[in-house]
């Protein structure tokens, strides 16, 4: 196991629903405006938290079920989001550092340590592939190298061709490998952490394959890096060293207010958290055990309806 | 001094990085017509705005300068001896001057300021003169029309442009064996060229206006000019009037001039190919005789004049009077006494008027009175009442002054219902702009996620759309100028000349262009204002916001 690399300690993330402010809500239904159902609705939201989580380096998969806070999580980490409580530090190669929670430092702080890959490829469309390649550079005021190496290498050796075009003209993996493309640049600039939220949900086992190799060759070629993974793709979760699953946890609230939820309707909150963590050992045992406990619930659930 | 650079470069790497992003965003053909919409937008809305601005705005104050501050009150008519009726046509006028022999000074005591022809016809038909001012801004419908009705009664007269040329007193009509063609020349080019005025005046106040005039020089007299003499002149600006005519008299009468070839050197050679090569050689000549220091207005004080009807005399400067012809005799003879050197009368000028406002019963020959303040009216009038009966002073209308004090209520308020409606135009210009800026950000809100999760700065996101929109602004502002200069300027200065002849059109261009920059420097304001209020609300929220929003 690694150094650590992000320590968190009781971070509180809360998405309130949409809709009215509290206190203006809460004075509609004393006044009679809002009926019990509108306010139920209104009054659901979802929050995740963590009371300590260290996260070491090298490459780190978050895992947990679709809306579990995985993509939070990571927004969180790479400073996209500042709305938080708790503490987050950074253990830099210099020293630790808190996470700052002012935008003007936080754009700062991503700009010097971190790199991105999106759910979505997020390119600009009006440059061509090679300047969202080396967007990063451009932004840092640094010296616009090229990347058709990188490229060559992401698109078995058509970098000079698919550089030159535009990102309307490439399809969905395609993008989405220029995307992993352009995290990798900055990453190899300088950064520390490389976030990716499914980066290749869009890719065929090949491309994926292929990608998840030049993502690994970087976090492996240098110390101290990590690679922070969301993932729903077993397969290459289990290339990981370190494995973090959140999803809905058991909450100390009273069951009125806050109740552990997968979506049930007449819950107003649902509380998320980590679920797991461990290495790659643990995380393969308990996939076992998961794996071997399903299919007894699968009998018991036929029995029960053959019953 | 190494980190200076590297952050030097760095600037230079970002600036050049966002100008390749703009451009690379507005070649787009979604984006590049959404500018060109923008663009469209804008212009329209800039060249209404700056329409309304020139056209609507300017003439009215420029009527109301015209009237006051050009002393163009026109209060009484001084009835003439020698009129005749003249129709409301300005072209008619022209016929019907010239078949009676009268004549046209179509500018309003301001030859030297003045960008019109001044054209004119002496009585006896035979010396019609065609002066202009050498500025290449002549009115063209006046040379027209000057041409029309001269040519009808001289075949051959060169039209057009054609007119350019004539420079000094030409006959139109053959001299009969022994005339001697009839030359007017003022007094000042006699004193500048060192001829007896007072023994010129004895020749020229002839009461035969048929009787030739016979160029006549003092013993010894040089035409040499010299400083002393031309110092004389307050202003320091010398008329002169050399008639091509004349100089070949003088030459013919004073050989010295040729043969020392001082008179040469002033370039007056019988047929300049332009008027403006003359003066050019005219003024060279000078300076190089007299080391400079006296300048040439072309134009300055030309007219025709005519012994016996005194159709014209200039009283500038308080009440200094310049006398072509011995028309100021006359004209003291008119108001039966000799001016008094006050500055009530800042101008008094005796003669034919051009004016659409004149009525047909009116007669031509009049002289009329210009005051340079409202406030005097009432003084110069009772002055003039005073003498109705001896200078048959007859007031044009007796509601004069309501007139006056209506036309300048009535400016004033138009005035301000204009800037009214201009202010209008000028708001709903802002408004779109600032919407079209607004609604250029929210649909690149994604981008602006994008780049803020690279670290990119809010001045360089914010950079990006005042760029854009400053190219915008540039370029709207540059085709509304080109629009106006070509279209909206030359109808506007038309119509201002049908005003006065007198309206210089250089107020104008300086008008629009004061206001077509200040338009456009006020709306790239706006721009930039909305989009950093937009920007730094969007920069306080996280970019997982703003890349959500795009999603």
């Amino acid at each position: 196991m690694g150094k650590n690399i992000f320590e968190i300690k009781n971070l509180r993330k809360r998405f309130p629903a949409r809709g009215l402010p509290t206190w203006l809500r809460q004075s509609l239904c004393r006044m009679g405006f809002l009926v019990r159902e509108e306010r139920n609705q209104l009054d659901r939201y979802y929050r995740l938290e963590i009371d300590e989580l260290e996260i070491p380096s090298g490459i780190v998969a978050l895992q947990g079920p679709s809306g579990s806070g995985k993509s939070t999580l990571l927004n969180i980490l790479a400073a996209l989001d500042t709305g938080y409580t708790g503490n987050v530090t950074l253990v830099r190669r210099g020293g630790r550092k808190t996470l700052p929670r002012s935008v003007t430092d936080a754009d700062a702080f991503r700009r010097d340590h971190f790199s991105f890959v999106f759910q979505s490829s997020n390119l600009l469309s009006n440059l061509k592939v090679a300047r969202n390649a080396t967007l990063s550079r451009a932004i840092a005021g640094q010296a616009d190298l090229g990347c058709v190496d990188l490229l060559d290498r992401f698109f078995e050796q058509q970098g000079a061709i698919i550089g030159d075009r535009y990102p309307s003209e490439l399809s969905g993996g395609q993008r989405q490998r220029v995307a992993l493309c352009r995290a990798l640049t900055k990453a190899r600039d300088g950064a520390q952490v490389l976030f990716a939220d499914e980066p290749t949900a869009s890719l065929d086992r090949a491309a994926a394959d292929n990608c998840f190799e030049l993502l690994e060759e970087w976090v492996r070629d240098g110390p101290d890096r990590l690679l922070l993974l969301a993932t729903h793709d077993l397969a290459q979760a289990r290339k990981a060293d370190h494995f973090i699953e959140i999803g809905p946890v058991e909450s100390d609230d009273p069951p009125s207010k806050c109740a552990s939820t997968s979506g049930e309707s007449g819950t107003r909150s649902a509380r998320h958290g980590v679920r797991f963590q461990g290495d790659r050992d643990e995380y393969l045992q308990r996939q076992e055990k998961e794996s071997a406990r399903q299919p007894a619930e699968g009998d018991r659930d036929a029995q029960g309806r053959s019953v | 001094m190494s980190s200076v650079m590297a952050g030097c470069c760095g600037t230079v790497r970002r600036l050049r990085f966002l100008l390749h992003y703009c451009w690379m965003d507005a070649r787009r053909p979604r984006e590049l017509l959404d500018l060109l919409l923008r663009l469209c937008l804008i212009l329209f809305l800039f060249v209404v705005l700056m329409a309304a601005a020139a056209v609507t705005v300017a003439t009215p104050r420029l009527a109301k300068k015209i009237i006051e501050d050009n002393k163009l009150l026109r209060l009484v008519k001084l009835e003439s001896t020698g009129s005749f009726p003249i129709s409301e046509s300005r072209m008619q006028e022209f016929t019907s001057l010239h078949e009676l022999g009268g004549e046209i000074v179509p500018t309003a005591g301001k030859h030297a300021t003045g960008r019109s022809l001044v054209a004119g016809v002496s009585p006896n038909r035979w010396t019609p003169l065609l002066l202009y001012r050498s500025d290449g801004q002549v009115n063209r419908r006046w040379t027209d029309a000057v041409h029309q009705v001269y040519s009808e009664s001289h075949p051959g007269l060169p039209s057009g442009d054609q007119l350019f040329p004539f420079w000094g007193i030409r006959p139109l009509e053959p001299l009969e064996a022994g005339e001697v063609p009839r030359i007017v020349v003022t007094t000042r080019l006699l004193a500048s060229l060192g001829f007896d005025i007072e023994e010129f005046e004895k020749w020229i106040s002839t009461d035969d206006p048929r009787a030739a005039l016979k160029v006549r020089g003092q013993e010894g007299w040089d035409l040499r000019l010299t400083v002393e003499r031309i110092d004389e002149f307050p202003d320091q600006h010398v008329s002169i009037l050399i008639p091509t005519r004349l100089a070949r008299m003088v030459e013919a009468q004073d050989p010295r001039l040729v043969a020392d070839r001082r008179y040469r050197r002033y370039e007056l050679s019988p047929a300049p190919a332009s008027a403006s090569t003359e003066i050019e050689g005219l003024q060279k000549a000078i300076n190089a005789v007299h080391g400079g220091g006296i300048s040439i207005r072309v134009g300055t004080a030309l007219s025709t004049g005519d012994s016996s009807t005194a159709l014209h005399c200039e009283l500038t400067r308080g009440l200094e009077v310049e006398t072509w012809s011995g028309v100021g005799k006359q004209i003291e003879a008119y108001l039966g006494a000799s001016f008094e050197k006050t500055n009530t009368f800042q101008e008094v000028i005796c003669g034919s008027q051009v004016d659409d406002r004149w009525l047909p019963e009116l007669r031509a020959n009049m002289a009329t009175v210009f005051v340079r303040e409202y406030s005097d009216i009432p003084e110069i009038l009772a002055y003039l009442e005073q003498r109705r009966d001896s200078l048959k002073v007859r007031v044009l209308n007796a509601t004069n002054l309501e007139f006056v004090r209506t036309v300048l209520l009535s400016t004033a308020f138009a005035e301000r219902v204009i800037s009214c409606i201009a202010l209008m135009f000028l708001l709903s210009c802002l408004t779109g702009i600032g919407y079209s800026a607004l609604a250029l950000i929210q649909r690149k809100i994604g981008e602006v996620g994008i780049l803020r999760a690279f670290g990119a700065k809010k001045s360089f996101i914010a950079g990006r759309f005042v760029l854009e929109f400053t190219a915008i602004c540039l370029l709207a502002a540059c085709t509304a100028w080109n629009l106006l200069n070509n279209l909206i300027l030359p109808w506007a200065n038309a119509r201002l000349i049908e005003l006065s002849p007198a309206f210089r059109d250089e107020t104008l261009i300086l008008r629009c262009g004061v206001e077509s920059v200040g338009a456009a420097v006020l709306i790239w304001l706006v721009t930039v204002v909305v989009v950093l209020l937009v920007i730094t609300k969007h920069i306080r929220e996280c970019p997982s916001t703003l890349l959500s929003m795009r999603d």
